[in-house]
């Protein structure tokens, strides 16, 4: 069987005398995406992405280049040298970022939400199985439209947010002698809401519903969620319940496992990894109430402003303070956007494919709807009006294999040109100042302090220190195991793992800066979380007693 | 508006800023009041619309400026920005003009006792809604301009900085004329700055109007209004003018004239930790906010420079001064401005410090 091959396959030669150094993207690529995935990512989400930073030209970055290899995308960057063009492109950038500093809410704040809420709701109200074949895929186009517009608005609203954070921090640094692992800086951007955590509430909402109703038994017993439903629809209280499970699935059910795949269904397909959320709800009995929390972190909040405010400068301080307003909006950016980008679209897009995936099947092109994630749109298009002439099982088969390979080698997460180190990388990234990936993807790496004997070193996400079990994430199939009290251990987490956070006492992350997504949760719900510890998940084993040093950025085995 | 090309600073108040702009016109007023300003001189609105007049360009910008408010507006701004950019940098100035100019450039080397004394460069918008700030950092300035050649250049370069798609871009958001307006320019001769900083007659954060605050710096004033350093901090006493705080930052980073321009330099290690004012200066300076206050009525945010060369008190230079409010008197776009230029100026050091 033929390797899969993509024109934007990573290529060694080629690809290495364009840049040494190239990324695994670890918070959306492991494990390695389907075919299909991987070609509407590496090519749509590229277009659009690539179009934002474009827009924003970086000073010292051109642009993120995207190759694929064996499931996993490698970004590579294009660092400006050339003086002249340093200094158009800075010019340039000011243009870019001039009106969402100026205004913030009325150049961006409504227009992500309104604008793509607007396309999915167009989107949403296709009728994918009574339509004709050609309309189908007039809906996929239209799907990936969108998607090219939502990677724009994505990438671009990270920018325009971000950077703000990034340079909060450095005035930080400069005059307060504080960056973004101190706990008084990261005390000044915590204690927002954000459209994940309404989200959550609603769940949590359902938990207290089902146990007010007296149908949590029910629940907690269940394997999964036709289960509980069969049971469900016996009684009345049981009936009326599932009626406020579906109103809410209907709205906000838009969201699968994975956060960037679209093999897995969504949750208004399989209702399983919703009942899973709600049991955790339940599973707590002190359970931490967000927005009392937030009470006490806007006071902790102000108190940290007059602190900081009190080193700047006086002429720096109006600037400051409106810097300080929209970097604030960092976090529920890093949170929200993921629901508003990610989730709407990638659910609405597996829709439109499983549509095609059902009638294939039917046709025995394929032996089940899921197939067609093997597959790319060319191949698709190729017998879209006689699936019934040609036999595609024997690629899928080849390809399931093939990924199955993928998953079980793993994609590295550096590609380094002969004669380039993995120490090398941070500096890369610091130079290109991009803060995706300097401050949210990536991270600083952490400074071990060998005086503290820490078995492993990281870089703090949330300030505090904790005990208890280890329990190591692969997947969200594991969050299932997570009891209360637990130190969650992952490579990274997903927006769709933040009511974990509401059992765990702290978290240990391999990758990530202090915007990633366990440091942001993690800060809301005030467990300490350390970051960038690299290998955590290999090092830790599931049950290994450990302390989570927040305040030290440190993490200690307790046991063997 | 009057028809004077160019006006000497002790000719001009307040009264004169339609003529000369806001920061030609707010100098005017701080010699009258008795602050110790750098010589200098104006040329005027008047000025520039001769200009356009003679030069013929006033019809061709016009004409330029047709169909911009179609589509593909950026695209269109930029093209008609790099039209009214080639005609300034190909147009030439009158006789009249010229000798006006350079005249007073002529009369300040006199005062100065210098030839082809070095001057910045600065705009002075004229304001169509009364308010000067709207302007503020609109438009380009340039420091450390020498000789008669460049200051005609510049002069034109100033006048030109209208037509930067920034600038159209602003006017046309706020449904200003795109044709831009009058312009005044500031021409100063330059303080070679030991130290630069800026103070305030009241605190600008707590609003207390018994404090005189000073914040200061090695070299020009530029490395603390970017963000460059922590400055040095003095708080005064207002009605004693007794020193009651003193902070002495590390201040690495400091701002020096370059050959053309201005450039950043590593402040020697020894004067890092060392006091950028004397005290005999900086209650001089505190003397000086409060005449300042005094003056206009109301609390002010003020810049100084010291002089390298001149012996103290002649050292002590005041540059620019404005109404200091609590919640600060930028307007958003100034800070905005303000923000976007610290955000490239940390690319640089991300990039620069290895």
């Amino acid at each position: 069987m033929k390797n899969l091959q993509f024109y934007i396959d990573f290529d060694p030669e080629l690809d290495f005398q364009a840049t040494p150094i190239w990324l695994l993207d670890i918070s959306h690529c492991v494990p390695p995406w389907t075919p299909l995935f991987a070609w509407y990512w590496g090519n749509l989400f590229a277009f659009g992405g690539g179009g934002a930073k474009a827009d924003a030209s970086l000073p010292f970055d051109r642009v993120t280049l995207m190759r694929l290899r064996n499931g996993g995308v490698y970004y590579g960057f294009s660092l400006v040298e050339d003086a002249a063009e340093i200094a158009k492109r800075e010019q340039g950038f000011k243009n870019f970022i001039l009106p969402y500093l100026e205004d913030y809410d009325a150049n961006w704040h409504g227009v992500l939400e309104t604008e793509l809420m607007g396309h999915y709701s167009r989107l949403k109200q296709f009728d994918v199985d009574t339509c004709s074949v050609t309309d189908l895929w007039e809906h996929v186009e239209d799907c990936f439209r969108v998607t090219r517009r939502m990677s724009y608005l994505h990438v671009l609203g990270m920018y325009i947010t971000w950077l703000p954070y990034m340079l909060l921090e450095y005035m930080c640094k400069q005059f307060a002698n504080i960056d973004d692992t101190h706990p008084t800086f990261l005390k000044l951007v915590t204690g927002f809401d954000n459209k994940i955590f309404q989200v959550d509430k609603k769940l949590l909402e359902l938990a207290k519903d089902a146990r007010a109703r007296g149908v949590d038994a029910c629940l907690m017993e269940c394997e999964s969620a036709p289960a509980a439903f069969a049971t469900l629809e016996q009684t009345d209280v049981g009936r009326q319940w599932l009626d406020s499970l579906w109103t809410f699935l209907r709205e906000d059910g838009w969201r699968m496992p994975r956060r960037a795949e679209f093999i897995e269904p969504t949750w208004i397909e399989d209702q399983t990894p919703a009942i899973e959320m709600i049991k955790m709800y339940l599973k707590q009995t002190d359970g931490c109430d967000l927005d009392a929390n937030r009470e006490r972190q806007r006071s902790e909040r102000e108190h940290a402003e007059r602190e900081v405010l009190a080193s700047i400068p006086a002429v720096q301080r109006d600037h400051f303070v409106k810097l300080l307003r929209i970097a604030q909006r960092a976090g529920s950016y890093a949170e929200g956007h993921s629901y508003y980008c990610e989730d709407y679209c990638f659910s609405l897009t597996r829709r439109a494919f499983m549509a095609i995936g059902r009638r294939y099947a039917a046709d025995h092109a394929i032996n089940e709807p899921s197939d067609i994630f093997f597959l790319l749109p060319e191949e698709i298009l190729k017998v879209l009006y006689a699936p019934q002439m040609y036999d595609l099982r024997p690629i899928v088969n080849g390809r399931r294999q093939e990924r199955q390979r993928w998953c079980e080698e793993g994609n590295p997460p550096f590609l380094l040109k002969e004669g380039t180190s993995q120490a090398d990388v941070g500096e890369h990234l610091r130079l290109l100042g991009d803060p995706i990936f300097y401050k949210a993807l990536m991270g600083s790496m952490p400074t071990p302090n060998p005086d503290l004997k820490a078995d492993l070193y990281g870089v703090i996400g949330s300030c505090g220190v904790a005990e208890g079990y280890a329990r190591v994430v692969h997947s969200e199939k594991d969050l299932r195991e997570v009891q209360p009290g637990d130190i969650l251990v992952a490579a990274n987490t997903a927006p769709s793992w933040t009511p974990v956070f509401h059992l765990i006492r702290g978290a240990i992350i391999d990758r990530g800066g202090s915007l990633a997504h366990a440091a942001v949760v993690g800060r809301e719900f005030g467990i300490p979380v350390v970051l960038n510890v690299l290998d955590g998940t290999r090092k830790i084993r599931s049950g290994q007693k450990v302390r989570v040093d927040a305040n030290l950025g440190a993490v200690f085995f307790l046991e063997e | 508006m009057g028809t004077q090309l160019v006006l000497a600073l002790d000719q001009i108040g307040r009264e004169r800023s339609n003529l000369v702009g806001g920061k030609c016109a707010n100098l005017g007023e701080l010699l009258r009041i008795g602050a110790p300003i750098p010589e200098g001189f104006a040329i005027t609105g008047a000025a520039y619309e001769r200009f356009l007049e003679e030069s013929r360009i006033g019809d061709q910008i016009k004409e330029a400026l047709i169909g911009i408010e179609e589509a593909h507006e950026l695209d269109n701004l930029e093209r008609a920005s790099a039209v009214v950019h080639g005609l300034f940098s190909q147009a030439i100035l009158s006789e009249d003009l010229r000798n006006a100019i350079l005249g007073g450039y002529l009369a300040l080397g006199r005062k100065c006792g210098a030839e082809s004394v070095a001057v910045a460069v600065r705009s002075s918008g004229l304001a169509e809604d009364g308010n000067d700030s709207s302007f503020a950092g609109q438009f380009d300035s340039f420091l450390n301009v020498k000789g008669e050649q460049q200051l005609l250049e510049k002069t034109l370069q100033c006048w030109a900085s209208q037509f930067t798609v920034r600038a159209m871009m602003y006017r046309k958001k706020r449904g200003l004329d795109l044709g831009g307006g009058p312009m005044g320019i500031a021409v100063i001769k330059m303080v070679e700055a030991r130290t630069a900083g800026v103070g305030f007659s009241a605190d600008p954060v707590t609003g207390d109007r018994s404090r005189i605050v000073l914040e200061g710096s090695w070299g020009l004033g530029e490395a603390i209004v970017q963000g460059l350093v922590s400055p040095d901090r003095y708080v005064f006493d207002k009605d004693r003018l007794v020193l009651i705080e003193k902070t002495v930052s590390d201040k690495d980073m400091m701002i020096c004239y370059a050959e053309q321009g201005i450039q950043q330099e590593p402040v020697p290690d020894a004067r890092r930790r060392i006091a950028c004012l004397t005290t005999a200066e900086a209650t001089r300076l505190a003397e000086l906010a409060r005449l300042i206050e005094d003056r206009y009525g109301r609390p002010q945010d003020f810049e100084w420079v010291i002089d390298s060369h001149l012996p103290f008190p002649e050292n002590v230079f005041v540059v620019q001064t404005r109404p200091v409010t609590v919640s600060g008197v930028r307007s958003e776009r100034e800070k905005a401005e303000y923000l976007a230029d610290l955000m490239i100026h940390m690319f640089r050091q991300y990039r620069g410090t290895r």
